[in-house]
C-alpha cells in the first residue's frame, strides 16, 4: 500500500468570525474534495492569541472532531493542514486543499496568505 | 541497592485516523494523575507536527519524529530519541506513537533492540472501518493484530452491537487469545484498560 501527504500553512486575512468556524468550514470544504472511500485522515490545527482549534477527520464516516484550548480573543490567525492517504497521489490532495481554501476564501469573504511549511526529514 | 531498571515503554500504534493520539492523550493523563512522569515520542507523516502540538498544549513533553514512517526512514532519529530517553532520570513511561503508515513487524524489531525495561504494544482498531481496512491493505492491518499485546477497538460508539461483535470474531482469527477492549476514546477510557496498557 502506498502512501502520500499533502500540506497547508496559512495566515489568515479579514476574516471576522472565529476559529472554530473557520477550521470547520476548512477541513469540511477540504473533505468534500477527496474521494469519499479513500483510506486516511485530515488533520489541521489552528493558533491564535489565546489558544487553539484542532480538527481531523477520517472521511468514514463523514465526521468532523473539533476541540479548542483557551479562548479567541481576536486578531491574526495561523491555519496549519495535513492530509495523509493510502492509493492518493499528492497532487490530489495538494488540490484538495487548494478547492477548500479557495471556498472558505469566497464563502467568508477573507484571504489566505500562505506561509512557509518546515521541511521534515525523509520522504513519505 | 536495586537499580532502576529504567522507564517502561508504551507504544500505541494503528492506522490513519484510527485515535492513536487520543488514546496517548489519555494514557498520559493517567500517568500524571497517579503521580508518574512520562515522555512522549511521535512520529507523523506530512510537514506539520499536528499531533505534536495537540500533546504538547495538553502539557506533555513531546519528541516530535515527522515527514517520514519511522519503521523504514526515520529510525536513526526515533531510536536515537528513545535512547536518550532511557536515561532520563526518573521518567516512569516512554509513550510511542508511530505513523499510521507504519509496518508493526518492522517497527517493533527496530524498537526492542534497544528497550531496556518492557514494551506494550498496544493497537488501536478503527471500529467503522475495520473491514474496509481488511479488504484494501489486509496485510498490514493484520501483521498490526498479530503484533498486539493488547487491541482497542475504538470509536464503538458508531457501531452497533452486531458490528461489534462480528469485528471481535473477525479479529480473533488473526490472534484468537489477545485482549480486546470494547473503547470510544474520545469519550474517555476505563481506567482498568489504561491500567493494563501501563503494566
Amino acid at each position: 500500500m502506498k502512501f502520500a501527504s499533502a500540506s497547508g500553512r496559512w495566515s489568515i486575512r479579514d476574516y471576522s468570525g472565529g476559529p472554530e468556524e473557520l477550521m470547520r468550514s476548512l477541513i469540511q470544504r477540504v473533505v468534500d474534495e477527496l474521494p469519499q472511500d479513500a483510506l486516511g485522515h485530515v488533520k489541521g490545527f489552528a493558533e491564535f492569541d489565546g489558544g487553539e482549534v484542532y480538527v481531523s477527520s477520517t472521511l468514514i464516516p463523514v465526521e468532523i472532531n473539533l476541540s479548542t484550548k483557551g479562548k479567541f480573543k481576536g486578531g491574526a490567525i495561523t491555519a496549519n493542514m495535513v492530509l495523509v492517504f493510502a492509493e492518493l497521489t499528492s497532487d490530489i490532495m495538494q488540490q484538495a486543499l487548494e478547492l477548500g481554501k479557495q471556498k472558505v476564501e469566497t464563502g467568508f469573504d477573507c484571504r489566505f496568505i500562505k506561509g512557509s511549511l518546515k521541511k521534515g526529514k525523509g520522504e513519505n | 541497592m536495586e537499580t532502576n531498571p529504567g522507564p517502561k515503554i508504551v507504544s500505541v500504534y494503528g492506522f490513519l485516523g484510527s485515535g492513536k493520539t487520543t488514546v496517548m492523550m489519555r494514557l498520559a493523563r493517567k500517568i500524571i494523575s497517579d503521580g508518574g512522569k512520562a515522555a512522549i515520542v511521535v512520529n507523523e507523516a506530512g510537514d506539520i507536527p499536528i499531533d505534536g502540538k495537540l500533546l504538547d498544549v495538553g502539557g506533555f513533553p513531546v519528541k516530535e519524529i515527522f515527514a517520514g514512517c519511522i519503521c523504514c526512514q526515520a529510525v536513526g532519529d526515533f531510536i536515537g530519541a528513545l535512547k536518550a530517553l532511557q536515561n532520563v532520570e526518573g521518567l516512569d513511561y516512554i509513550l510511542i506513537e508511530p505513523s499510521g503508515m507504519a509496518e508493526a513487524p518492522g517497527f517493533f524489531a527496530s524498537v526492542t533492540r534497544h528497550v531496556t525495561h518492557g514494551l506494550t504494544r498496544a493497537l488501536v482498531l478503527d471500529g467503522p472501518r475495520l473491514l474496509l481496512l481488511l479488504k484494501a491493505a489486509r496485510p498490514l492491518i493484520t501483521s498490526q493484530i498479530k503484533t498486539a499485546d493488547l487491541i482497542l477497538l475504538n470509536k464503538v460508539d458508531a457501531i452497533d452491537e452486531n458490528q461489534i461483535a462480528e469485528l471481535e470474531r473477525t479479529i480473533r482469527e488473526f490472534s484468537p487469545d489477545v485482549s480486546i477492549r470494547r473503547v470510544s476514546a474520545k469519550n474517555g477510557l476505563p481506567d482498568d484498560c489504561l491500567a493494563d496498557m501501563l503494566l
